[in-house]
């Protein structure tokens, strides 16, 4: 009696074992791509992400400046709840659970555990919490999703130079980044970063 | 570079077996299939680094090669303009070398992207719910609805070629080694705990 199972095995049957020079391109696209990265950090060049300017978009710059920080790979042991791909530079985790996560810089003592002020901050939301109003977000298609960008307000209700960055995780949940103005960063690179970190099987909603 | 080495290694033991999720998932299409995986090996090169454990590396393969996937479909289909309530007719790839798999690739092919990619990961890679809801984000209750009513849509289209016989055993010899593993025939699998 044949199956689903068979028929696929037997139908992807004649996929050959893959030759030695398909394996050195390979290599060798993901060397250029990693270069490619490099360079949109280090000299702004936004070519990376396909981005779609909303109507009405605020003022994100579609240039890095020269103050922006570098996004550098993460070799530290990967915290719970979440994986990293990059940091900006000088940056450490200063905190992670299933709901969290906190990323803080060098100079960050890790005093005054509950303040966001200057710090990364990630969680897994729900579609409610979506800035909504206002606010219009600049969508960029990153590893076949459309990750959300804004510009947050402040408390004086004007661009506190904060991004907002949601990426979708399916059924209506969201990776939500929050981004001080310290980094300067683009929505380029703010989606890009956003692209490097993974919610896994560990983390759950923050509550509150 | 030693990161390199061991990626190339890695490479070299599933790419094939990537290369044939990527040609059911793109219902028999081996360019794009090859498409899926490059863009998906450029990713897993990326993040090599962070991916130590072997589960890991083989989880996020999917992971990425799904969203490769559907990245692909999307902009394809923002490329043309549909005009036509029917499918348009397409060479099947070298991959269909009988008439079962030609009927198989056509009727993934009238699957949603996301449900096709649901019974691949299901009954190719005999991945759970959980696994599968991981590797598609979303909910192991949506993996279960879309399931099941793929198998709906593909017992009606497949019937006859899955009660064909002429198909070698799961143990055969010459059966390709992947990620499967013998289930049961559809008919069992819609009654029992294959859903649960």
């Amino acid at each position: 009696m044949s199956d689903l199972t068979t028929l696929m095995s037997r139908a992807t049957a004649t996929v050959d074992a893959t030759p030695a020079a398909v394996l050195d391109d390979d290599v060798s696209r993901g060397q250029r791509a990693r270069r490619r990265r490099t360079r949109l950090v280090g000299t702004g060049v936004a070519g990376a992400f396909a981005a779609t300017v909303a109507v009405g978009a605020p003022l994100l710059t579609s240039t890095t400046p020269a103050a922006a920080a570098e996004l550098v790979a993460y070799t530290a042991e990967q915290p719970a709840g979440f994986t990293i791909a990059e940091v900006p530079e000088g940056w450490h985790v200063l905190s992670s659970d299933r709901s969290s996560l906190m990323l803080a810089d060098g100079d960050d003592d890790g005093s005054d555990p509950n303040s966001f002020e200057g710090r990364i901050v990630a969680s897994l939301v729900g579609s409610q919490s979506l800035p909504g109003g206002d606010l219009e977000a600049q969508t960029f298609a990153v590893g076949g999703q459309e990750v959300l960008v804004y510009d947050m307000l402040g408390a004086d209700g004007g661009p506190s130079g904060t991004l907002g960055v949601f990426a979708p995780e399916g059924d209506g949940d969201y990776l939500s980044v929050q981004l001080p103005p310290e980094l300067h960063w683009t929505g380029e690179v703010a989606a890009r970063f956003v692209e490097g970190l993974d919610v896994t099987d560990d983390a759950g909603h923050t509550v509150g | 570079m030693r990161s390199d080495e061991e990626f190339r290694e890695w490479a070299a033991q599933r790419r094939q077996s990537l290369v044939r999720t990527a040609t059911l998932l793109t219902a028999g299409d081996p360019h794009t299939a090859e498409d899926v995986v490059q863009t998906a090996m450029t990713k897993m090169y990326l993040a090599w680094p962070r991916l130590r454990d072997v589960r890991d590396r083989d989880a996020y393969a999917r992971r990425v090669l799904v969203n490769a996937f559907t990245d692909e479909m999307r902009t394809s289909r923002r490329k043309r303009e549909d005009l036509r309530s029917q499918l348009p007719d397409r060479a099947v790839g070298s991959g269909a070398i009988d008439d079962d798999s030609r009927l198989l690739f056509a009727a993934l092919e009238e699957l949603p992207d996301r449900m096709r990619a649901t019974v691949v990961l299901r009954y190719f890679h005999d991945l759970s719910v959980a696994d599968t809801a991981r590797a598609l984000r979303c909910r192991p209750g949506t993996v279960k609805s879309q399931t099941a009513r793929a198998l709906e849509k593909l017992k009606h289209r497949l019937g006859p070629a899955l009660r064909d016989d002429r198909g070698l055993r799961p143990d055969h010899p010459d059966h390709p080694r992947g990620d499967t593993a013998p289930i049961p025939t559809i008919h069992a699998t819609l009654t029992a705990g294959r859903m649960s």
